[in-house]
């Protein structure tokens, strides 16, 4: 699974997601064994203004994400609403793809995988627009008008925005609460984990992929943050 | 049946408590059943609950020790192995005598097509919840601490409350069974749900308060 996040603020978004993949593999005695690795990317810019990000399955998702930013860049779509329309097209192919070329396929089509594509509309609406698209209705393209989205292993951030999320946050503060969502899931999920890929999206400069160092910086700065929450459920 | 359940073993006895519809608050809930004067089941689906309730009205005389409860179980859902879907049991009760333990084991069975029975059994000082946020808070709040019955179901009330802040389908009311080592099971009533579900919510209130103030 993974924690995959897109935030509103008063003059931006922010997206996010860890890195974390999941395998069940079956052992010939005893139960599967599950294996983790931190070396998934989840998370591309499409164009100027809007990315996309992905969580559950690993290989359809990222085949999802490389397709479509292939694809936006070959055609060089000019509104929000037609990158939507490939998308669903993109990630429907390529979930179908990866399910033939399963040994069960029909156990694969089961499986969970879903996109979040968002930015900022600024031909149409001019504003600031999240979809989400998952495998359990076909990637039917859903409006997200809801100020937080989260998805996948999202309970517990889901949680903690119901306390600390306020809709006039600006993107930096956003960003701060994005790391402190990701700590926080990650210290009780563990199929949630790695580095964190964050990125801002503003009128002014676009989507902004949040760079290691940056993230370095804010995963200091939630520290306190996280020792300051700590504190205030003891206190209760 | 419960969205969000917690088994929380305390210095005196156990807690188990979950979400539960209005009016159906003590053994008249889905969700939590008990077997004996210290014995109480968390079923995770209806078709558990028909497999239990099947177990209870063929065993005369239940056993009296949880641990003999959850033994009797094991044989029995060996002998008739439930059909599809999985079943589900979290069993928790405190052993007789004064020095008697916690006991909680988990006995699940994916189905007599899928395979045989499984069991969990968990240290005497836990925090079992069926819920992420609960286990959450629980490491934050306490972690590993043993704390008092009357703690524990504050604690249980708490987490449930907050567990519904981020899923709209946990029902809105508590369902709690309260294991003590002297006195055995008795159910939260309706007047003790309502003060630790009052509480709760000033205390959820004051998180939100404070929490203002973190970014």
């Amino acid at each position: 699974m993974t924690l995959a996040l897109a935030l509103r603020g008063c003059n931006g978004l922010v997206l996010g997601t860890d890195s974390r993949v999941t395998s069940v593999v079956p052992q010939a005695i005893g139960p599967p064994q599950t294996i983790t690795s931190d070396t998934s990317e989840k998370f591309l810019q499409v164009n100027r203004d809007i990315g996309v990000l992905t969580y559950g399955l690993a290989e359809p998702g990222y085949s999802g994400i490389s397709r479509l930013v292939e694809q936006a860049k070959r055609n060089r779509y000019p509104r929000y609403q037609d990158i939507e329309t490939a998308a669903q097209a993109v990630f429907l192919t390529e979930f179908n793809t990866w399910t033939q070329a399963q040994q069960q396929p029909a156990v694969a089509a089961a499986g969970v995988v879903g996109f979040i594509l968002s930015g900022y509309d600024s031909v149409l609406k001019n504003q600031f627009r999240v979809t989400s698209f998952q495998s359990a209705n076909g990637f039917q393209p859903q409006e997200i008008v809801q100020p937080t989205f989260l998805a996948a292993q999202f309970h517990i951030a889901q949680y903690l925005t119901t306390k600390l999320y306020r809709q006039e946050m600006t993107v930096a503060q956003l960003t701060q609460l994005a790391v402190f969502l990701m700590l926080e899931t990650m210290s009780t999920e563990i199929t949630v984990g790695g580095p964190i890929q964050l990125a801002t999206v503003t009128v002014r400069n676009g989507f902004q992929r949040v760079t290691e160092e940056e993230i370095d910086k804010l995963l200091d700065t939630c520290q306190s943050k996280v020792r300051d929450f700590r504190r205030l459920l003891l206190e209760l | 049946m419960a969205v969000v359940g917690v088994v929380i073993s305390s210095v005196d006895g156990m807690v188990v408590a979950a979400d539960t519809p209005p009016g159906a608050s003590g053994a008249a809930n889905d969700t939590i059943l008990s077997l004996n004067a210290r014995t109480v089941c968390y079923v995770w689906n209806q078709a558990s609950a028909a497999v239990l309730q099947a177990f209870i009205a063929a065993t005369n005389p239940m056993p009296a020790s949880p641990l003999q409860v959850v033994q009797a179980m094991s044989g029995y859902l060996t002998a008739t192995p439930p059909a599809q879907p999985p079943v589900g049991f979290d069993f928790a009760g405190v052993e007789p005598g004064p020095a008697g333990g916690n006991t909680v084991i988990e006995l699940s069975h994916p189905g007599a097509a899928a395979g045989g029975l499984k069991q969990m059994v968990f240290p005497g000082d836990l925090y079992l919840g069926s819920h992420s946020i609960g286990r959450y808070l629980n490491a934050r709040m306490f972690g590993a601490m043993k704390i008092p019955m009357e703690l524990a179901q504050r604690h249980a009330a708490f987490v449930i409350g907050e567990t519904r802040l981020a899923l709209p389908t946990v029902r809105p009311h508590v369902a709690m069974a309260r294991i003590d080592r002297v006195a055995g099971l008795s159910w939260a009533t309706d007047a003790d749900i309502a003060e630790l579900t009052n509480e709760a919510f000033e205390r959820s209130r004051k998180l939100w308060l404070k929490g203002i103030d973190l970014f």
